[in-house]
């Protein structure tokens, strides 16, 4: 309770500040390679930054056996619905830290939409499909963004020292985890991941062929 | 007979040691090569069977392993435990029973889960061991051993999202080999098993009362090692499972017995299969050499009894050709024996010329009369032809042999009393007069004489031929056919003197032959033991009036006949060859006598008589040349003096023989000249210096003028052929007159002097007027 107080009469004091003076922040995700990386989360963190208070609804939606989107961020707190586009039934579930649900086999009903309202990553999977993997990233701040083709994530905020973290499921843990420091004058990070990535799990078509 | 049967094998047993020592020989090599083979085959065999064990276990292990992965890999992917799991912090009781029951239908006997920061939440052991799930993740067969048990592990990861590349746990079993190591691995492999961590027995899967294998045997891996189990042969094979890194061993043992049974059975059976053909084997040999050797064995028994002399015995016939043509050589053999033994018989028995029986047979019929029938009286009638060698000399041999069968025609013509009869030599024949007793024998045996009454015609020549008889009757006279046979003999040559034509045979007459008989054997013993002397008579120069040569005459006093003139025993001395030691005697003698006289100033020639069986030995010259040598003698002062009926016998071999001694510078003299019947041409060959006329045609020269005339022109002859001549038995003045007027240059006889010892003839020519003077 106390924290969430704060963190309010910070994004008090940050909306005015940000009004005041915005600049752009530039990240630009590559692999170890040095390959732009696309569609990781970027966040910046900052105890300055103020929770948004009406946050929307996101969805995650099941098209054609998969978790659409796949990388779904949201900010902390945010209320999701799972909705299945599918005619066939699902079992939606996650043992994330950040979150542990499960949606018992449903297809025409709409569940309730449920709020994540602890930062971190969580993964969710259908009991019945295997294969169907999805993620909601909860941020912590307002501030995150996914980076584009050419890896960039573009921020117009206020000049802070901000801690930064990217995310994908294809990161390695040591990469997942790393916390990095940006200082107020700099404009642009280049984050580079020091692993290689995980491969890529999209082998839906394969194990639907093969059942 | 018996020493030879022990040292020598008959051919059967020697055939039956062959065949046993072969077959002996080929069942050992034959029992070592398989049981030895057999043995490397069962121990291959069991080594294989251990491998295969293990194979066994290991596949059953690693099953199991792979049995309880996928049991785990289940349960990792089945959502509740998933659920549970990731609620585990917050609810571990329920986690717990949920994965005991997990852990209960899986089999296994413990359980650890781990959090993705590999954190235990969750174990089922008692204490709980350190150990991370990654060792276990793998296919590989995991052993552990806790608390002195050991557990095959498996782990396997677990995703709460399938498609997550990194792991949100794990999950980890163990299972306790007691569990999974039961007798069913036992039936499987047909082995005990047991498990060592390291020195420490960890478990034991053994059929009941089966082994206690309690230490682990100190082998190499994968080796065959005997150990001994409660004083029981056991069979070892340690192993490590593959690929294991736990220090667990395990080890198969079997029952040594068990383990070769087979070849101990093998070994079993090979030595009855032996033992039966080698015991059919000899036998079969047994009945083969039988089959040879019986065959043998009545040749043999044939064989004998012709040694023994029976050749009637029936020769048996047998079947196989090699035996049945040793059987017909037998047949021959014995024919042929028979044959030839008749022939000998005919030969030693029967006389070729007049086939009567010979000597032999007719001695075997007296000797068979004495033996069975030594009662019974007979008579032994001995004939002999007279002058029988002259007929043969004049109308020659052949017509001598056929007298002879014609005189056998004649005996035989005449069969009186069962007469038996023989020709027992040359013109000798015998007869044997049966049942003589109380019968007149002398009148039956004039009977044989009338046999000579008629002239014989022999191819045209009429010959009236004489013939002597004795007679001897058995058993007045003799009671041996040998003894029968002497008494006749002595009987029939008392007959030839008398011309009595029958005598019988008398006791008187015996002293004479048998003196006569035993004589010769006596002359060798008389020459070693100094009975016969030498006697010199002096040869007076009839020119010089002096004694320069002596003649030496042989004399021997018997000791128990005393006095045996030379004319009974020289005779017979030259009949039985003794004549040669005697003349070896007797220049032996004369040589010694002449060196002793010689080294008392007596020179003296001594002339030594020779016989015509002398002349023939060719040793003689040879033996005179060593004498001399020996004695030291100039040959000149030997003579030797011949009888000439003794040179003409064989006047060419004389001749050779004489010349021999001649060239050896001894003079020769033809002794008793004019009583032979010299053939002019060849005493003119005569390599001889002295003719000695007989004393015959001395001992009257004075009175008898045809005498008177023989010497003279002897003398003439002699001094004509350039010889010199002796006269000897000067027995008067007168005849010594004459022969000093035929100009005779010696003169012997016992006017001169008698023959005398050496020591008389000493004394008397010391005291003589003809004694040679000593320079002469």
């Amino acid at each position: 309770m106390w924290s969430r107080f704060r963190s309010l009469s910070i994004a008090l004091l940050l909306g005015i500040s940000a009004a005041i003076n915005a600049q752009p922040l530039t990240v630009q995700i590559v692999d170890h390679q040095g390959n732009p990386f696309q569609g990781a989360v970027v966040e910046l963190q900052h105890p300055d930054i103020v929770r948004t208070t009406e946050l929307p609804q996101a969805a995650m939606d099941q098209i054609n056996k998969q978790f659409a989107p796949y990388l779904l961020a949201i900010e902390q707190g945010t209320p999701v619905v799972f909705p299945n586009s599918d005619s066939i039934k699902h079992h939606v579930f996650s043992f994330s830290a950040a979150k542990r649900f499960q949606l018992k086999l449903y297809k025409d009903r709409r569940p309730e939409p449920l709020v994540f309202d602890k930062p971190g990553v969580v993964a969710l999977g259908c009991n019945i499909h295997d294969w169907m993997v999805g993620y909601i990233y909860v941020a912590q701040s307002k501030l995150y963004l996914q980076s584009d083709q050419q890896g960039y994530a573009q921020f117009d905020v206020p000049p802070r020292d901000y801690q930064l973290r990217v995310w994908h499921p294809r990161f390695k843990e040591s990469d997942a985890q790393r916390l990095t420091s940006t200082s107020s004058n700099t404009n642009k990070i280049i984050f580079s991941l020091n692993k290689p990535l995980h491969p890529i799990l999209d082998d839906q078509a394969d194990e639907f062929d093969s059942y | 007979m018996n020493s030879t049967a022990t040292k020598k094998m008959t051919l059967q047993s020697k055939i039956l040691f062959f065949v046993a020592t072969i077959l002996i020989s080929v069942a050992a090599i034959v029992s070592i090569t398989t049981l030895q083979s057999a043995y490397q085959h069962s121990t291959l065999q069991l080594n294989e069977r251990f491998d295969t064990a293990r194979q066994v276990l290991e596949y059953k292990l690693s099953n199991d392993h792979q049995v309880l992965r996928n049991s785990l890999n289940n349960a990792a992917k089945d959502f509740n435990i998933k659920q549970l799991i990731a609620s585990g912090a917050d609810d571990p009781e329920s986690l717990r029973v949920a994965m005991l029951n997990q852990q209960h239908r899986i089999g296994a006997d413990f359980t650890i889960v781990y959090d993705r920061q590999q954190n235990t939440i969750l174990s089922t052991l008692d204490n709980t061991e350190s150990f991370r799930a990654e060792q276990f993740l793998n296919d590989a067969i995991h052993l552990k051993v806790i608390n002195n048990r050991v557990f095959l592990i498996t782990a396997v990861g677990l995703k709460f999202l399938e498609k997550q590349p990194a792991y949100d746990g794990w999950i980890l079993m163990g299972i306790n080999l007691e569990h999974l190591i039961d007798d069913s691995v036992q039936v499987l492999t047909g082995f005990s098993v047991d498990a060592f961590n390291q020195e420490q027995h960890l478990l034991s899967a053994t059929p009941n009362n089966s082994t206690n294998l309690m230490v682990l045997p100190q082998t190499q891996e994968q080796n065959l090692t005997k150990i001994d189990i409660d004083n029981q042969a056991y069979i070892a094979y340690r192993f490590k499972v593959t690929k294991d890194d736990s220090p667990v061993d395990f080890v198969f043992t079997i029952a040594n017995d068990s383990a070769f049974l087979d070849f101990f059975q093998l070994a079993f059976q090979l030595a009855v299969e032996i033992i039966i053909a080698l015991v059919a084997a000899l036998l079969l040999s047994a009945y083969l050499s039988k089959n040879i050797t019986k065959p043998l064995r009545a040749l043999a028994s044939v064989a004998k009894r012709i040694q023994q002399g029976d050749y009637q015995s029936p020769i048996p016939d047998f079947s196989t050709d090699e035996v049945r043509n040793l059987s017909q050589a037998f047949k021959g053999m014995q024919e042929g024996i028979q044959i030839r033994e008749k022939e000998i018989n005919q030969l030693a028995y029967y006389d070729t010329l007049t086939d009567l029986p010979n000597r032999n047979s007719f001695i075997r019929q007296l000797q068979n009369k004495v033996e069975h029938q030594p009662n019974q009286h007979f008579s032994v009638l001995m004939l002999d032809l007279d002058r029988f060698k002259d007929i043969n000399d004049t109308i020659g041999h052949h017509f001598g042999d056929l007298l002879l069968k014609q005189i056998a025609c004649r005996i035989e013509s005449l069969k009186l009393a069962d007469a038996f009869y023989a020709r027992v030599g040359g013109d000798e024949f015998a007869l044997l007069l049966n049942d003589v007793e109380g019968q007149e024998v002398k009148s039956l045996a004039q009977q044989y004489t009338q046999l000579f009454e008629l002239p014989f015609n022999i191819e045209g020549v009429h010959l009236d031929v004489d013939a002597s008889f004795g007679l001897a009757t058995y058993p007045d006279h003799a009671d041996s056919a040998y003894g029968i046979m002497q008494c006749a003999d002595i009987a029939l040559y008392k007959s030839k003197g008398t011309h009595h034509k029958v005598i019988e045979y008398d006791r008187e007459f015996d002293t004479l032959s048998v003196q006569r008989l035993n004589l010769m054997s006596e002359l060798r013993k008389a020459i070693e033991e100094n009975q016969l002397k030498l006697f010199y008579q002096p040869k007076l120069c009839l020119t010089t009036n002096k004694v320069i040569s002596v003649e030496c005459l042989v004399r021997w006093f018997h000791p128990e006949h005393g006095f045996i003139s030379p004319d009974d025993f020289i005779p017979l001395a030259e009949q039985t060859g003794a004549i040669r030691d005697l003349t070896y005697w007797a220049i032996n003698t004369a040589l010694q006598q002449h060196v002793a006289w010689r080294n008392i100033g007596i020179e003296l020639r001594f002339a030594v008589n020779i016989s015509a069986i002398d002349l023939i030995d060719l040793s003689l010259p040879a033996y005179v040349a060593e004498f001399l040598d020996r004695y030291k003698v100039d040959s000149t002062h030997l003579a030797l003096e011949v009888t000439e009926s003794a040179l003409m016998d064989d006047p060419d071999a004389a001749i050779k023989a004489l010349r021999m001694l001649q060239r050896m510078g001894i003079s020769l003299s033809i002794d008793d000249f004019g009583t032979g019947y010299s053939s002019m041409a060849y005493l003119k060959q005569m390599p001889v210096s002295e003719l000695k006329i007989d004393k015959a045609f001395v001992l009257e020269l004075a009175t008898n003028e045809d005498d008177a005339m023989i010497v003279k022109s002897t003398v003439d002859l002699a001094h004509n052929l350039g010889l010199s001549v002796v006269a000897e038995g000067v027995e008067d003045e007168a005849a010594l007159t004459i022969l000093r007027q035929h100009h005779v240059e010696y003169a012997q006889g016992y006017f001169i002097a008698r023959p005398m010892s050496a020591d008389d003839f000493q004394q008397w020519i010391d005291t003589s007027d003809y004694k040679k003077s000593a320079q002469g």
